[in-house]
């Protein structure tokens, strides 16, 4: 269940709610504006008709008015579907990575039940992932919370083919969140971040950063182990320091590029910053547009539904 | 060739070891770390490792190279151009080394063969320079004292052409060791051992392994002050075969010659070479300097054959022998004649040592049986106690027999052991009262003492005596013929000690081959073991005939040695001991062969006052003349060329070659003038290449190197 320090949070965070920018389709009425048209309240405008669309969609009134044969175009409200995707990989067994991991999954989670959003998880460990659907109410709000807190981070980084084998049981529309450290390659990374945008999703990147992991603060001779079974590495950590570094800011740039090429928002949050700041940063952030990749067409060309359609 | 200067410096380079052990050690302390990000470490790991890992390489190999480099700079290597082992480096040291023994006398192709040492010589002296030191040597004086070598060539040079021919035994590796030795007061570094030889065999002791391997370990155990592994140039002039004939022994048949006995007297008269026999040769005996016999040399087949004499003396006292080949016209002349002095025996002081009064009256009626009635009696036994027995009672004497004594004091026992050093003969007769364990230790004492044998155990069996195999020089002829007749087996020995094996000669044995009688050389004398008794008590040898004459053999042929010896080599020296105790030379004067006088000159004889002479080059005979009329008769010596100076063949060159090389010496041979100048030509230039700053840049470059590499690796850890 959600814990005392988590509930602390979520009341900091008061009226702070998740918006999601792009219409989500949802067949159930919500805060979240649908790109379902046609049954909603809120008129969008017109567009021409075209062969297959449903002759009871014409606006007669212009007909009368014009002679045109136009559409009657509408902007649906709709309750969201999000799912949050959170890395359960051996690397998260950094106790304050995997807790500020967990921390932000529950937030969420709570804060888009709040909503009355559906809310759904994975979590990726591996090649696989464990989902639980989408869904509302406080008893799968109850057992999600329950599995967040359960399940024991192990096995490799894989978020693109564990995603892959997740993407065919998300919505076709909806909010996925992805919560990891992104120590994957930003290749692992700008396939997971393509594949849920083929899905029609808006992806949301929540990077759960360890200072130290950037800061890299080791010195002398260390033989480093990883988590999830690579070989180890020994170096001299003072002299290693600069190219890690360096090594870092590449990886970390490349995070940046991928998730900009396919419209996602990324966000890092460090383990050592206030988890309710943080999160007030993050949903600030989400709030506000993205940037034209975000809002433009997918870069494959397979169509693109922006917020704001035009009638 | 690559030396080192101070080849312990190379000992620092173990220090090279320090970076490796720091190395592996900081290798050993890697501290474990749990760390998610792999994949960035394995990127760096990738793309940098192997340069860290290079680094780290270069950097150690820095430090050892750097370690090393060090270590050499030290130890000063540098490079000496390599140079022929004949050739020189420096100033030189050089120990001119002559021969001047009996062959330097040779006389062939018209020259004397010592002139062409002295222009073998000449021309090694020719090669010297200002600064090179050298030292002469001649054989004869080289025991003699020590001097310092000479700066001043003219000198040498000198030196070498007033040696004149000796009659000396040449002894080469005695040579080569006075050389080694006189190097040591050398001051030049080059050293040089010149051995000039005669081009004769004669004094190589080629055969001798152990005088040569002492050679070789003098060599080894180096230089005292400062010479280096001297190098050896041999100058040998070229010696063809030749055939010479000399008179190589003269020997009488009685150790002790008895007035008026007739003497037999042998001379060997030997041939060096393969010629044939000179038609009329023969050898011409004087006595006292008066020619007496002269017999033809019988047809010679072997080297050697013996010419006989036979000579009565009337008057008891000293007298010589002088054989002289006639007709030889050989190279050689100093060895175509041999001399030789004899003391007819007159009362020859012999001491009988007794343990009880009495013990010994069976050997001195032998001797004596008159008890110094008969005026002509050749022995002149004096009985003492064992007690009585110290280094006054052997004064003058000549033999000493002892009886079953059983223990002597140690200054009695040191008594005569130095009467046994100086040429004496001692007897020592066994008994009930001889214990072997203490005679063994306190007599024996591991062969040097007076005993001429360890003592085992009694044998009691009762056993007949006869003479041991082998002609035993102290049994006159009648008693080895007595051996063939019943006179020595119808004697008994009943007991008798037996002698552990050892190097003695037996003289006497039992019917068994158990030896009863056994002789040993012991310095300049001869101990003789009877291992029986000296009486009737474990033998009746007393009561037989065969007593009186063997116990004078046995004593006489102890007591032939006059002492102080009168039969010289030449280069001895003579010794009077002086009556009265008082050396003055005014007392004698001394008259050598050629009839020169000689110089004598105040000196000792086993602890009493002498007059001495010598050394004594020249042989023949020389006589002392005492001038007052109570210090005795004149006194006759004799200087005789030794036997092994004889040996006139060639030197085989490559065995003495490879003699002289076995010193660990380089050696160089010349034959001729020319071949001496080309061996000694002198190597100016000899190029060194000193690596010791190379080194030392080295060791700077790889310091510069491996401090910006170590900067360079501090400057990327932040």
């Amino acid at each position: 269940m959600i814990d005392s320090d988590l509930q602390t949070v979520l009341e900091r965070l008061g009226g702070v709610s998740i918006t999601a920018r792009q219409a989500v389709e949802s067949v159930l009425a919500g805060s979240h504006r649908s790109v379902r048209r046609g049954l909603s309240v809120a008129f969008a405008g017109h567009r021409a008709y075209q062969p297959g669309d449903d002759p009871r969609h014409l606006d007669w009134l212009v007909y009368a008015r014009s002679d045109r044969y136009d559409v009657r175009l509408y902007d649906e409200e709709t309750r969201l579907r999000a799912t949050l995707l959170v890395d359960a990989s051996g690397s998260h067994a950094v106790p304050e990575v995997g807790r500020r991991a967990r921390e932000l999954a529950a937030a969420l989670t709570v804060l888009l039940a709040r909503q009355g959003d559906a809310v759904g998880l994975a979590l990726l460990a591996g090649a696989t992932a464990e989902h639980l659907p989408a869904a509302s109410g406080s008893g799968h709000l109850a057992h999600l919370l329950e599995r967040l807190a359960e399940h024991l981070p192990a096995g490799e980084t894989a978020l693109g083919t564990a995603t892959e084998a997740l993407a065919q049981h998300l919505p076709r529309r909806g909010l996925a969140v992805l919560i990891s450290d992104c120590l994957d390659s930003a290749a692992s990374l700008e396939r997971t971040v393509r594949v849920l945008r083929h899905r029609r999703q808006e992806v949301r990147v929540l990077r759960v950063l360890h200072p130290d992991v950037e800061d890299f603060p080791l010195s002398g001779p260390v033989r480093c182990v990883g988590f999830e079974g690579e070989r180890p590495r020994r170096l001299d950590a003072d002299r290693a320091r600069p190219w890690y570094k360096e090594a870092f800011a590449t990886h970390a740039t490349a995070l940046a590029a991928a998730c900009h090429q396919w419209g996602a928002g990324l966000a890092v949050v460090r383990t050592d910053e206030d988890l309710g700041l943080a999160l007030a940063r993050v949903l600030g952030g989400w709030g506000a547009p993205h940037g034209a990749a975000a809002a433009g067409p997918l870069p494959n060309g397979l169509g693109a539904t922006g917020h704001g359609a035009t009638p | 060739m690559i030396s080192l200067g101070w080849p312990l410096g190379l000992a620092l380079a173990a220090g090279a070891a320090v970076p490796v052990v720091l190395h592996l050690l900081h290798r050993t302390r890697w501290r474990e770390v749990a760390w998610p990000a792999m994949r960035l470490l394995a990127d760096v790991a990738t793309r940098r490792g192997a340069r860290l890992a290079l680094e780290d390489v270069l950097l150690l190999l820095l430090r050892i190279l750097l370690i090393c480099a060090v270590a050499l700079a030290v130890a000063r290597p540098r490079w000496e151009e390599p140079v022929a082992t004949d050739q020189r480096r420096g100033r030189v040291a050089a120990a001119l080394l002559l021969d001047d023994g009996l062959p330097s006398g040779i006389r062939d192709h018209g020259t004397v063969r010592l002139a062409r040492e002295q222009e073998l010589a000449t021309a090694y002296l020719a090669s010297l320079v200002a600064g090179d030191e050298v030292s002469v040597i001649p054989g004869s004086a080289a025991d003699g004292p020590a001097s310092d070598p000479l700066l001043d060539l003219d000198a040498a040079r000198r030196q070498v052409a007033a040696l004149q021919p000796g009659a000396g035994a040449p002894d080469i590796p005695a040579l080569v060791a006075a050389g080694l030795a006189r190097l040591d007061r050398h001051r030049n570094d080059d050293a040089e051992l010149v051995l000039v030889t005669t081009g004769c065999n004669a004094g190589t002791a080629l055969d001798d392994e152990a005088r040569w391997s002492d050679l070789a370990e003098r060599v080894t155990r180096g230089r005292r002050s400062g010479w280096r592994r001297p190098r050896i140039v041999l100058l040998a002039p070229q010696a063809d075969a030749l055939t010479d004939w000399a008179i190589a022994g003269l020997a009488i048949d009685q150790p002790l010659p008895l007035p008026g006995v007739p003497l037999g007297i042998r001379v060997t008269v030997q041939r060096s070479g393969d010629g044939a026999l000179p038609a009329g040769l023969s050898v011409r005996l004087a006595v006292d300097g008066r020619t007496v016999s002269e017999q033809p040399v019988p047809p010679i087949a072997g080297s050697a054959v013996v010419v006989g004499f036979v000579e009565t003396f009337t008057t008891p006292g000293g007298h010589t022998l002088e054989a002289r080949l006639i007709g030889a016209r050989d190279p050689l002349t100093l060895d175509d004649r041999r001399c030789a002095s004899i003391e007819v025996a007159l009362h020859v002081p012999v001491l009988l040592v007794e343990r009880v009064p009495g013990e010994l009256d069976l050997v001195a009626a032998a001797l004596d049986p008159t008890d110094g009635a008969d005026p002509l009696a050749p022995f002149a036994p004096r009985r003492i106690s064992a007690t009585a027995l110290d280094a006054n009672a052997v004064l003058g004497i000549r033999a000493v027999v002892l009886g079953d004594v059983g223990v002597l004091e140690p200054a009695a026992t040191a008594a005569l052991e130095r009467l046994l050093a100086a040429g004496g003969g001692v007897l020592v007769g066994c008994g009930p009262h001889t214990v072997p364990e203490l005679a063994a230790r306190q007599w024996f004492r591991g062969g040097d003492g007076l005993l001429a044998a360890a003592l085992g155990p009694v044998v009691e069996q009762p056993r007949h005596p006869r003479p041991a195999p082998g002609d035993p020089p102290a049994l006159g002829g009648g008693l080895r013929a007595a051996a063939q007749t019943a006179a020595w087996s119808s004697t008994t020995v009943h007991s008798a000690l037996r002698a552990l094996p050892g190097p003695w000669q037996s003289w006497v044995e039992l019917d068994d081959g158990t030896p009863l009688v056994v002789a040993a050389r012991r310095g300049q004398g001869l101990a003789v073991l009877w291992l029986t008794t000296l009486d009737e008590r474990w033998t009746d040898l007393p009561f037989h005939a065969l007593w009186v004459p063997l116990v004078r053999g046995v004593v006489g042929y102890l007591a032939a040695t006059v002492l102080p010896p009168r039969n010289l080599r030449p280069g001895d020296a003579l010794a009077w001991p002086c009556p009265g105790g008082t050396a003055d030379p005014g007392r004698a004067a001394l008259s050598a062969p050629d009839g020169t006088t000689a110089l004598l000159r105040p000196g000792g004889w086993d602890g009493a006052p002498a007059l001495v002479a010598g050394p004594l080059r020249e042989p023949g005979v020389w006589r002392l003349r005492p001038v007052a009329a109570g210090d005795g008769p004149p006194v006759p010596y004799a200087v005789a060329i030794a036997p092994e100076a004889l040996d006139l063949s060639p030197v085989p060159l490559d065995r003495l070659r490879s003699r002289l090389t076995a010193t660990g010496c380089a050696v160089a041979v010349a034959r001729t003038p020319d071949e001496v100048r080309r061996l000694t030509a002198l190597v100016a230039d000899q190029r060194i290449v000193d690596f010791t700053p190379w080194c030392a840049a080295l060791a700077l470059l790889l310091l510069l190197a491996e401090l910006l590499l170590a900067r360079h690796c501090a400057r990327s850890t932040p």
